[in-house]
């Protein structure tokens, strides 16, 4: 079993690049290109100094400048715990960078140079990183450069093959332009392979993409969390009795309930909610948005009695602001089940070995559930795996038709703006989840039904 | 006795097993209901811009002279679709007395009207709906013949737009109007095309490509089955409304394009099924001779295996109908649908930007429209299923 | 005479299917003493195991329907009870119980996520007054005496893991672990290897001699009856059409079914001949024929005779031996009326 959940594991790895990459390319081929929303407005025809600034500095950011694929390899890198560092990743000790700083101290031509103190130092440490030197050694660099306009010119083009070089070199503007050239750029520096935190990288916005999912994620697994026991129990209990009074009344009206809820769209049923049960013009009982109210966190815990009458505590207020999209995202999938579950009930119910049970004088009851739901419980274990991928996409709309600020919504928003590193994380993450659902459905598919083992 | 059961069904009703099939699907309910909306839906489609326009059928100017501004303004689409509604009906009736190749007849027209009218066909840019109701409010023309529907979907009256936004439904307006004061139910009717195409195209796509992506796999198995499951693979892992979302920020937006993805992310289904079902068919006796027989590949395929594993896919085919068109109501609804022509989704998208007020006709219509049609093709589906095989309800839908 | 352990007595079991009402069984008269063992032979669909079935109540109902008849049921020094007519709690106390039943399908007949030993032990502790322990016991014992090694550890075997003939003796076990006073073996040996059959049947036969209980054996096998039954009753579309000791139905078979089902049967040291086969189809029981549901298939048949109009009634031609044709040989035996089912005792 062991070894089986290992091959599994294993065998997730190529399926997870494949996904990225499906997803990678889908956008790194499109027409607009990346970054597209921020890009052209301000990078529009007669693009500006300080516009094309910016460009250069997301392509910098993410080597837009470079082939799709080998983006994609820089990617790769970025997210895989076993690779190798990017420049940007290496850290300089405080007696490396005193160490620099006393070199540029004590030359002449750095002193010559006016500037913040501490200006040189920075490009000396961002050149160091870049190059994989050590500061002292990009002081020495630097000092060549800065003195040799030939010298700089070499070193800005070994950056940058492209850099435009107008007017004649004086270690002034040789600083400038490293200072330009050097800011956000990174490489991998196949020298040194490292076991490394996988980094999801930067949004567009700047903030890093682990902690925007850090944020989203928890909101969207308690969402589901909540939602699929409700699915299973109300679909369990639904699908017994219908197969238990088959043809008769229950069993028909369920059977049309279900029917029509599972083609119930949730758009539809989010907005009439909304429409209905938040708003001032019908029924104001539930909030239209968010989890909490603002106040939530100055709650208590549990509903009470306080000096102001009746206070209803933070889980209460979750469970309000909760009501309507879990509803949403309840009643297609116990639809599905409970059908599914009335099916398999009535498959087993006319197996032999039923016939086999009933003839030994077991009762009816013990009959359907001791035995026949035992077995029917199987092909509910099969869909569940295909349950989760169909809550994530009804979590997408409800997230956002509810401004719940969990992944969906912030999967949507990314890919409205065209922020590659979020849609990248955000389909990272939601392949794993698939993918981790799928190996837990087989487990548990195994420890239901002794036919199946792993071995 | 089920065999003598069989024989006698067969002697009575001498047909092939399609035939039988269909019949008996049709035989219920459930599929009659289903095909009654879908037919409904398909009319609208159809018809849209004769139902519903700000342009006249009919119109007597001053002079006296007859014209047809409705006609006039037809689009390329219009035309295809209005010409080849009466041609196929022709065709049909014509072959109740006349046997001929009518689908090789049929197929041909259509591609000759395609290109007559797409290279004829050059409805008016400039539109001006107003044009008419004020040439009629002076008294430059006599008489005026309008549609059932007087208005067309993108008509905002901009000769009085601040007293047409948001009128609930009158006898007017019998849904109501937008937030930008076009007549809802002429947009209901003409978002129809889009509802019904989007379905059909979308899971043909998906069905060519799960079809023979899954034969291939199940017929060859070895190296090219292990190839494809880990494409099935990739591509069941994929959180697909993510990727839909992508593609349509990415490349703009376009109905074809929405198509296409929807039948790129949607053949993973059918290829496992049709895979599993190759699998076993290869067994089969009948394959394996002709396969010894030495009939090319293409026939072995095509002719051998095909029709017989085929039956099953098409209940989730059009169970992928309906999934389909709930894709593209959903991205619609998120904002990523059509602009310029209207869609159920993008409608009940419409309801939530009027500043915290809900106006019940903007979300009921809509909203039953994609209820019902993805209801009916469930239903339609269901019925073929029971027909198909009682026994087929365990690997149902999902 | 001693008074039958059950008693059949013209019971119909009809069906509703969406193609008709099915007549699946239509009148069939059985009797079994204490330690007979009755052979039940007929061609598929004639309506074996539903008679079997019934007297259990375990038709499904619907489709099934138990429309006429009555089954007698008489435990030691009781007034006999009609099955048919017992409640549900009843029933089940007499299922597993007094009266056990074997299926055809080994394979299918065992629930595939318990394991052996879970569905023997439901069947103990549901009907004796033992604790866990001791059903544990009595599990073991049942299944050494159904001839499985190691019993004790098979007891956690899953049903999967064992063969065909391994199932089925475990079914045997857990009929058997309550020691029934009627056993009901559906085709048992049907869907197994011969020699493994022939195991099964020496088991069944030993089991029967020690522990003095009746069996039912349903077979479409004559040899298998031949062997292993005192009387056997030939079942043609739901009704019986012949029924005596083996002895006599094998020596003088009465009824021009039997005599078919005889001729199609090749026997060893005899000269090569074809065999003769029954021509024709078993009837649709939805759609039998008028008269005698055999006259159409009926080598013997004459137009002058009732075939085609009435159905024959089971009569006695030769003492303790019964059939149900018009021109059977020895036709005026006495009539026997219907009530007075046949009381075949034991042979020997
Ligand atoms: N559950 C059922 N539903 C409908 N018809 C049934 C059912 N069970 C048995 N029958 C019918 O009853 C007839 C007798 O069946 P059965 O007793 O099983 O035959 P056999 O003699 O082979 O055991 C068959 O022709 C079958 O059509
Ligand atoms: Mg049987």
């Amino acid at each position: 079993m062991l070894t089986y959940i290992f091959r599994r594991l294993a065998l997730m790895l190529p399926t997870l690049v494949g996904v990225t990459a499906v997803v990678f390319f889908i956008m790194a081929l499109a027409p607009g290109g990346f970054g597209g929303s921020v890009l052209n407005e301000q990078g529009s025809q007669n693009e500006g100094e300080e516009s094309r600034r910016i460009r250069e500095y997301f392509n910098r950011r993410y080597g837009l400048d470079q082939p799709a694929i080998i983006q994609y390899g820089r990617w790769l890198n970025q997210v895989s715990p076993v690779g190798f560092l990017t420049s940007s990743q290496i850290q300089f000790t405080h007696e490396q960078l005193a160490e620099a700083q006393t070199a540029i101290d004590a030359d002449p031509l750095f002193g010559s140079l006016k500037g913040r103190p501490g200006h040189m130092l920075a490009l000396a440490e961002m050149l160091a990183k870049y190059q994989d030197i050590s500061p002292l050694e990009a002081t020495r660099l630097l000092n060549d450069a800065l003195g040799e306009a030939s010298a700089g010119e070499n070193l800005l083009k070994e950056i940058n093959p492209e850099v435009e070089i107008k007017s004649p070199l004086t270690a002034k503007t040789t600083a400038a332009l490293l200072l330009l050239e050097l800011a956000g750029r990174q490489r991998i520096l196949f020298a040194r392979p490292a076991v490394k935190m996988p980094d999801l990288g930067q949004s567009l916005r700047g903030r890093r993409v682990t902690q925007l999912l850090g944020e989203a994620v928890p909101i969207t697994l308690l969402l589901n969390l909540i939602t699929i026991p409700i699915i299973y129990s109300i679909a369990l209990v639904t699908g017994i009795l219908a197969a238990r009074y088959r043809g008769r009344a229950f069993d028909i009206i369920s059977g049309f309930i279900m029917l029509g809820l599972w083609c119930l769209p949730v758009i539809w049923v989010g907005v009439m909610l909304i429409g209905y049960f938040a708003n001032t013009q019908y029924w104001k009982f539930f909030p239209t948005d968010g989890l909490h109210a603002l106040e939530a966190d100055t709650m208590r815990f549990l509903p009470s009695f306080g000096p102001e009458g009746f206070e209803r505590g933070w889980l209460l207020d979750a469970a309000w602001h909760l009501a309507l999209p879990i509803l949403c995202l309840t009643y297609g999938g116990f639809a599905v089940l409970s059908k599914l579950t009335r099916g398999s009930i009535l498959d087993n119910i006319s197996c032999d070995y039923v016939r086999t049970v009933r003839a030994k004088g077991v009762s009816e009851h013990t009959v359907l559930f001791r035995h026949v739901l035992r077995n029917s419980l199987l092909p509910l274990i099969t869909v569940s795996a295909s349950i989760l991928p169909a809550l994530f996409v009804g979590s997408v709309v409800v997230e956002n038709i509810f401004s719940i600020p969990g992944m969906g919504k912030l999967g949507v928003e990314a890919a409205f703006m065209k922020d590659r590193e979020v849609v990248m994380g955000t389909t990272l993450l939601g392949g794993l989840l698939g993918l981790a659902s799928e190996l837990l459905r087989d487990i548990c598919y195994a420890a239901a039904d002794p036919r199946v083992s792993y071995e | 006795m089920t065999k003598d059961l069989q024989t006698k069904s067969d002697s009575a009703l001498p047909r092939s097993y399609a035939a039988r099939i269909l019949l008996d699907t049709m035989g219920r309910w459930g599929a009659r209901a289903g095909l009654l909306w879908i037919g409904i839906v398909a009319f609208c489609a159809i018809f849209a811009p004769v139902i519903a326009s700000s342009h006249p059928i009919l119109l007597q100017t001053a002079d006296g002279q007859w014209t047809s501004p409705m006609l006039r303004h037809l689009s390329a689409v219009d035309v295809i679709l209005l010409v080849m509604t009466f041609w196929t009906g022709l065709l049909l009736i014509v072959r109740m007395w006349v046997k001929y190749p009518w689908f090789k007849i049929w197929c041909f027209s259509l591609l000759v009207l395609t290109v007559l009218s797409l290279s004829f066909v050059k409805p008016p840019k400039a539109i001006v709906y107003s044009h008419y109701r004020e040439i009629l409010a002076s008294g430059d023309a006599q008489y005026a013949f309008f549609a059932v529907v007087p208005y067309s979907p993108t008509d905002r009256f901009r000769e009085r737009v601040e007293e047409m936004r948001l009128l609930s439904p009158s006898g007017e307006h019998w849904m109501g109007t937008t937030g930008s004061g076009e007549d809802l139910l002429s947009r209901m009717i003409h978002a129809c095309r889009i509802a019904l195409a989007i379905g059909f195209i979308a899971t043909g796509i998906a069905l060519v490509l799960g079809v023979t992506i899954g034969g291939l796999m199940g017929y060859f198995s070895g190296i090219v089955d292990l190839l494809g499951m880990r494409l099935v693979e990739v591509f069941s892992a994929i959180p697909t409304i993510f990727l839909l979302i992508a593609f349509v920020a990415f490349y703009g937006r376009n109905l074809y394009l929405i198509m296409v993805i929807l039948g790129l992310t949607g053949w993973v289904g059918y290829a496992v099924f049709v895979r599993a079902e190759f699998l076993k068919l290869r067994q089969q006796d009948f394959v394996q001779a002709a396969i010894a027989c030495g009939l090319p590949l293409r026939s072995v395929l095509f002719r051998h295996m095909l029709p017989n594993g085929i039956t099953p896919v098409l209940v989730s085919a059009s169970f992928g109908v309906a999934g389909a068109i709930l894709s593209e109501s959903t991205l619609s609804f998120l904002g990523l649908g059509l602009v310029e022509e209207p869609s159920w989704g993008q409608m009940l998208n419409e309801t939530r930007g009027l500043g915290g007020s809900f106006f019940w006709w903007m979300g009921i219509y809509p909203g039953l429209a994609i209820f019902l049609t993805v209801f009916a093709y469930n239903l339609v589906g269901e019925s073929l299923r029971d027909a198909i095989d009682p026994h087929l309800k365990k690997a149902s839908h999902l | 005479m001693t008074e039958p352990l059950l008693r059949i007595e013209d019971l119909a079991v009809n069906f509703d299917t969406p193609s008709g009402v099915v007549k699946a069984v239509n009148g069939v008269h059985l009797s079994i003493y204490p330690g007979q063992t009755l052979g039940v032979v007929g061609e598929s669909g004639c309506g074996k195991s539903v008679s079997a079935l019934s007297t259990l109540q375990l038709v499904p109902t619907p489709p099934g329907c138990y429309e006429r008849g009555k089954i007698w049921w008489s435990a030691k020094g009781e007034p006999p009870v009609d099955l048919l007519t017992q409640t549900e709690k009843q029933m089940q106390s007499i299922r597993g119980n007094d009266i056990a039943m074997i299926f055809q399908e080994p394979m299918t007949s065992l629930n595939p996520v318990y394991t052996v030993g879970e569905q023997i032990l439901e069947a103990i502790l549901l009907h004796q007054a033992v604790g866990r322990a001791q059903a544990i016991e009595i599990a073991v014992t049942a299944l050494e005496d159904v001839g499985i090694a190691d019993a004790r550890s098979r007891l956690k075997t899953y049903p999967h893991q064992l063969s065909g003939g391994m199932r089925q003796r475990v079914m045997i076990a857990m009929a058997l672990a309550c020691q029934p006073k009627l056993l009901l073996a559906d085709e048992p040996t049907t869907a197994l290897d011969v020699t493994i059959q022939a195991q099964i049947l020496e088991l069944l036969r030993e089991l029967q001699i020690k522990r003095g209980m009746s069996i039912m054996l349903i077979t479409h096998d004559l040899g298998v009856v031949a062997q292993n039954a005192d009387v056997v009753a030939v079942m043609y579309a739901g009704r019986v059409v012949e029924y005596g000791s083996v002895h006599d139905v094998f020596d003088r078979p009465q009824h021009p079914y039997t005599r078919g089902l005889f001729d199609s049967m090749p026997r060893l040291g005899e000269e090569k001949h074809r065999l003769r086969t029954i021509e024709g189809n078993v009837p649709d029981p939805g759609n039998l024929p008028s008269g005698c549901p055999f006259h159409p298939r009926c080598r013997d048949w004459q137009e002058d005779v009732q075939c085609a109009q009435a159905v024959p009634p089971l009569q006695e031609v030769f003492p303790r031996h019964w059939a149900a044709c018009w021109h059977g040989t020895g036709c005026d035996q006495g009539n026997a009326s219907l009530a007075d089912i046949p009381p075949v005792s034991t042979t020997a």
